[in-house]
């Protein structure tokens, strides 16, 4: 059984930060319009989809969707989204970068100098017969994602993230973002050294088989993802670490504080009951 | 409305010890609940020592999958998964009945009613493996297969991806737009990938692109399945 880093946090870290409020996301009709609006849309159609979680609103060939919990916003052509072309997506990181922040800086959702591109990543398409296997493969989009920055630090996590899908005619198809709206001031944090969660992180790794690696080392703020409800944003050391075990291996992430004050907790209850079983007969 | 059935495992006993997973049960059975948010069907949801192997395997194998894995339009598997050299998938289960493990090359999926499975396990569709070779013979009226390509991630922060999902799809929306959207995670880089089956190379691609829980596409012959299509992102 071995133990190591494959990742380094930073070596430089801030002596204190800011921790702030996340405010409860206003969903409704008028701001899922305020929104189209900002996307280029005229905010005149009539179509709203309402569930328990979410709010909906269609126009044209247009979706758009805000999560009632986080504000989770998701937004895509209905016809060109996901969709394999004639034409593969030939763009440059640089150009699709370029065309992702014009679409953000029309629309004026993010204040200026709070988001980082972080990666292009793709959407791949491929395909093959069963009798040659001559595998064919194209891309299909660019997902620019952007990284949320608070107080010039980043935010990791499954949220703090914005990412703008870009189509083989270089137009915007789509926008997922979790960027929950920042609030009051809530305190300031004296950051604690490292040791003490790199420390907790090796004795959980002492509980498997086989050999751990991390390898991600973060240090930052940390927003969750889009179903769960948060209130404060703090920082936090995270870490993701593989486990093999023979032909077995494990991914998972291991969180800690990083200032010597908390404001909440940052592993949520089940949000999903298995509920009791019956022993199965064999 | 599509029937759905789970199974999960967090806890590997001997005699099938393997190393304890957290949130299995947050993955398969959010993917149940999101599912019957939308007004899908509950057939069953089996974890730990009541996930069985044969519910899996077919019984041209001695299997039973007729009468669980099979006989739903729509499974969710969370659990340790792996693909070999020899283009094997194994997903391993916490009590031996009648095995630690399944193995793809023992499943033939929709001769009786299976459309669509999803693993949520690791190497489930391993693209640096050959996907045809390991999962061609399960298509027998099967349409998709939504899976991870190399490590995906068992945590709480990640663990609502099987509810994200199930309410995209339990709501009529792309199945593949759906998965790679709600399982991708730039935290965790976690690669979600979606196989289809077609009898032409643009029917695959087709099927992969709009397949819609209910949507208009049939089911195919085991004969007649002659291209497969697959996305991810990464």
């Amino acid at each position: 059984m071995t133990f190591q880093f494959e990742a380094k946090l930073p070596r430089k870290l801030p002596e204190a930060l800011t921790v702030y409020a996340l405010d409860k996301p206003k969903v409704s009709n008028a701001s899922l319009l305020d929104l189209a609006k900002k996307f280029g849309l005229t905010g005149q159609g009539k179509d709203f989809i309402s569930s328990s979680d979410s709010l909906g609103y269609l126009e044209g060939r247009w979706g758009l969707e805000v999560n009632r919990v986080s504000g989770a916003i998701s937004y895509t052509h209905l016809d060109r989204y996901g969709i394999e072309t004639e034409k593969a997506f030939d763009l440059s990181d640089a150009r699709a970068d370029g065309v992702a922040r014009k679409f953000l800086d029309r629309a004026a959702l993010f204040k200026s100098g709070t988001m980082k591109l972080r990666r292009v990543t793709h959407m791949h398409g491929a395909s093959a017969d069963l009798e040659s296997r001559k595998v064919t493969e194209k891309l299909l989009d660019a997902g620019v994602v952007y990284g949320r920055l608070v107080d010039d630090q980043p935010v990791d996590g499954p949220g703090g993230f914005s990412m703008v899908h870009i189509d083989p005619a270089a137009e915007v198809v789509g926008l997922r973002s979790i960027w929950r709206p920042l609030g009051k001031r809530l305190g300031k944090v004296k950051i604690k050294p490292p040791e003490a969660a790199m420390e907790g992180l090796r004795k959980r790794a002492e509980k498997f088989r086989g050999d751990t690696t991390v390898v991600k080392a973060t240090f930052g703020y940390f927003e969750l993802g889009p179903i769960d409800s948060q209130t404060s944003i703090e920082p936090v050391y995270a870490f993701v670490y593989i486990v093999r075990d023979g032909e077995v291996a494990m991914k998972s992430a291991y969180l800690a504080h990083a200032g010597d004050k908390t404001f909440g907790t940052l592993l949520g209850k089940r949000r999903f009951i298995p509920g009791a079983q019956r022993a199965r007969r064999q | 409305m599509a029937k759905i059935g789970v199974e999960w495992i967090n806890d590997f006993p001997p005699p099938c010890d393997q190393n304890e997973l957290s949130y299995c049960d947050e993955t398969s059975v959010g993917f149940l609940n999101g599912m019957v948010s939308r007004g899908h069907t509950a057939q069953f949801n089996w974890g730990n020592g009541n996930a069985f192997e044969r519910d899996f395997r077919d019984p041209a194998f001695g299997g039973d999958d007729t009468n669980w894995v099979d006989a739903v339009d729509f499974a969710h598997f969370s659990s340790h998964g792996s693909t070999n050299a020899s283009n094997v998938f194994s997903g391993f289960f916490g009590g031996k009945v009648d095995n630690c493990t399944w193995t793809s090359d023992k499943a033939r999926f929709g001769n009786r009613e299976l459309e669509y499975l999803c693993i949520d396990a690791c190497n489930s569709l391993e693209l640096s493996r050959d996907i045809i070779a390991t999962w061609q013979n399960s298509f027998h009226g099967l349409r998709m297969i939504l899976a991870f390509t190399d490590l995906v991630s068992d945590s709480w922060w990640t663990g609502g991806r099987g509810y994200n999902f199930a309410r995209r799809a339990g709501n009529g929306g792309r199945l593949t737009n759906a998965w790679l959207d709600e399982c991708y995670s730039f935290w965790c880089d976690d690669n979600p990938v979606t196989m289809a089956a077609g009898r032409t190379q643009s029917d695959a691609v087709n099927r992969r692109d709009n397949e819609r829980l209910g949507g208009g596409f049939g089911d195919i012959p085991r004969a007649e399945v002659s291209w497969f299509a697959w996305r991810w992102r990464s």
